[in-house]
């Protein structure tokens, strides 16, 4: 008989006191206290909150309050990149604002990519192609040409029996950006579709988790301020300021990296960027290609058990986006180290198609 | 005045969801806090009916971590959540008989898991307890899901060594088919 696996163990003994009691009139009280006006628009201050044994309803109104505070995209702060960082960023607005967008059927683009967990070996880079379909009516791919091979676990806590370690665990990865494929064959070429994903909610394209169309980043604003009030309006409502401006230099991140944003966009996101606190000039630095870049950086939670820095490299002559790293620390950003990065090789519109066996398109 | 469009749509996102934003709660801040908190995420969701994703519970529990981290004092959450993982171990206590192995087990299991640091724990309880996958579950905390393995991987790894240090101190004692699958683990 199979042994149980910790993880159905876990699920196993999940306590009955998660289960709430019924309560038939609590969807009332909800409605009535999310449409109370009142709630939303007094600015109250905060009140000491966490007191046990507080009814729900004086919680309800002071997370109107909070929800108030949080709804209304933030004017600009006092605080930006600093100066070096910022000089890089909008030089690279300058040179991308008038770059030609293009035009065709598909926005193609080519990258390497490579992931190392601080807890596994890893062997091996993956290649990848992306073909993102202009109509929603064609299908959109992920082409994976080569695999990250992730072998053994490096600091197992406890010795194993025979002195070596089983090759079970040895899979296949390919994380590109924020999104990740993993394979137990190693096979290629291994096709995902990105706009039916296995995964529901992982459709594509994305940011930062929510779905957005080819028309969404199309209609864009190019003036930084609208374009932040968008993207703060795609965040999971709730957030601090300080983390609604990590978000957003994550979102930034991201669609410079895998998104057919317009020119005018991406000369946008690189301001955006310009006016977002604790981002920081890396320099002139190579890229993991070898390229020559510049590089900004942004460290988050630090203050938290898991900290993390995201790198943004790009050309300094084109401001094209070369290359997205990312750290991730066990201590805060005590032990950050190298988990991933992605590369862009080439990217762009065009009416070729991805080569597809016929049993898939 | 509601429309019934709307009102009907939350009242579905309601019926399935309420349920896992309040375990998803009480799992992070204990009992005393988690009806006040699944109640203000639920706040926020009529509020933002319009913007929510088709897959609503991941956006759901993030709307309820962001409340719990923005609106409760630490120290408070804390003292609730104490006194739950407390509850949780208790439960299974004053148990004899056939079924005490089993329960011996089971409050092994929890006693580890009140060990680990709440992001670990967290990690851990949105698959293992709240369903998730691990792409959802990446979106609760905002990560990247290779990010979320990394960390899954190590809260495991970290569950595990307080399941073993737990059995070899006798502070409880697991059944040794559980302890072999324990160590099955690593391999």
């Amino acid at each position: 008989m199979k042994k149980p696996d910790l993880m159905e163990m876990l699920a196993d003994v999940r306590p009955a006191s998660l289960t709430p009691e019924d309560d038939p009139r609590r969807l009332d009280r909800i409605i009535a206290a999310a449409a109370r006006p009142s709630v939303v628009a007094e600015p109250v201050p905060r009140p000491g909150r966490g007191r046990p044994g507080w009814g729900w309803g004086a919680g309800v109104a002071a997370a109107g309050l909070a929800a108030a505070a949080i709804l209304v995209p933030g004017a600009v702060g006092d605080r930006s990149a600093e100066p070096a960082a910022r000089g890089l960023l909008l030089a690279a607005a300058e040179q991308t604002v008038n770059a030609p967008t293009g035009a065709g059927r598909y926005w193609h683009s080519r990258g390497v990519n490579s992931a190392s967990p601080t807890d596994r070996t890893s062997d091996g880079l993956c290649r990848d192609e992306t073909w993102v379909a202009r109509s929603p009516k064609d299908p959109s791919w992920w082409i994976v040409h080569s695999w990250t091979r992730l072998g053994d676990v490096k600091d197992a806590l406890l010795p194993p029996e025979k002195g070596v370690w089983s090759s079970e665990q040895a899979h296949f990865t390919c994380v590109r950006g924020r999104r990740a494929v993993d394979s137990t064959d190693g096979a290629t070429p291994y096709l995902q579709r990105l706009d039916a994903f296995a995964e529901p909610g992982s459709s594509w394209p994305n940011v930062d988790g929510r779905v957005v169309s080819l028309a969404e980043i199309d209609a864009l604003p190019t003036d930084p301020e609208s374009l932040k009030e968008v993207l703060i309006q795609w965040q999971v409502p709730g957030v601090s300021d300080e983390r609604r401006d990590e978000i957003l230099f994550e979102q930034a991140a991201e669609m410079l990296l895998e998104l057919p944003a317009p020119s005018g966009v991406r000369a946008a996101l690189f301001r955006l960027m310009a006016d977002l606190p604790d981002v920081r000039s890396l320099g002139g630095v190579r890229d993991p290609l070898g390229r020559d870049a510049v590089g900004v950086a942004r460290r988050s939670s630090c203050d938290q058990e898991f900290g993390g820095e995201l790198q943004v490299l790009f050309d300094k002559d084109t401001g094209r986006l070369l290359s997205v790293k990312r750290l991730d620390g066990e201590r805060g950003c005590a032990d950050l180290r190298p988990i991933s990065w992605s590369a862009v090789q080439e990217s762009g519109w065009t009416d070729e198609s991805p080569k597809v066996p016929a049993d898939r398109s | 005045m509601i429309e019934p469009g709307p009102r009907d749509r939350f009242t579905a996102l309601y019926d399935a969801c309420y349920p896992s934003v309040y375990a998803y709660a009480v799992s992070r801040a204990g009992r005393q806090l988690a009806e006040e908190v699944a109640s203000e995420t639920f706040c926020v969701a009529w509020r933002r009916i319009d913007d929510m994703p088709d897959e609503a519970l991941p956006w759901l529990l993030g709307v309820a971590r962001n409340i719990l981290r923005e609106s409760y004092r630490a120290d408070a959450r804390r003292q609730s959540l104490e006194s739950e993982l407390a509850a949780w171990a208790a439960a299974s206590e004053h148990v004899t008989g056939d079924v005490a192995d089993a329960v011996t087990e089971r409050a092994a299991l929890l006693r580890a898991l009140a060990t680990l640091s709440d992001g670990d724990r967290e990690l851990l309880t949105l698959v293992a307890w709240h369903g998730l996958r691990a792409a959802d579950a990446a979106k609760v905390v905002g990560c990247s899901t290779a990010t979320y393995f990394v960390r899954l991987h190590r809260a495991r790894r970290r569950l595990e060594r307080a399941l073993a240090i737990a059995a070899v101190d006798g502070a409880s004692v697991l059944p040794s088919e559980s302890l072999e699958s324990v160590k099955e683990s690593f391999r």
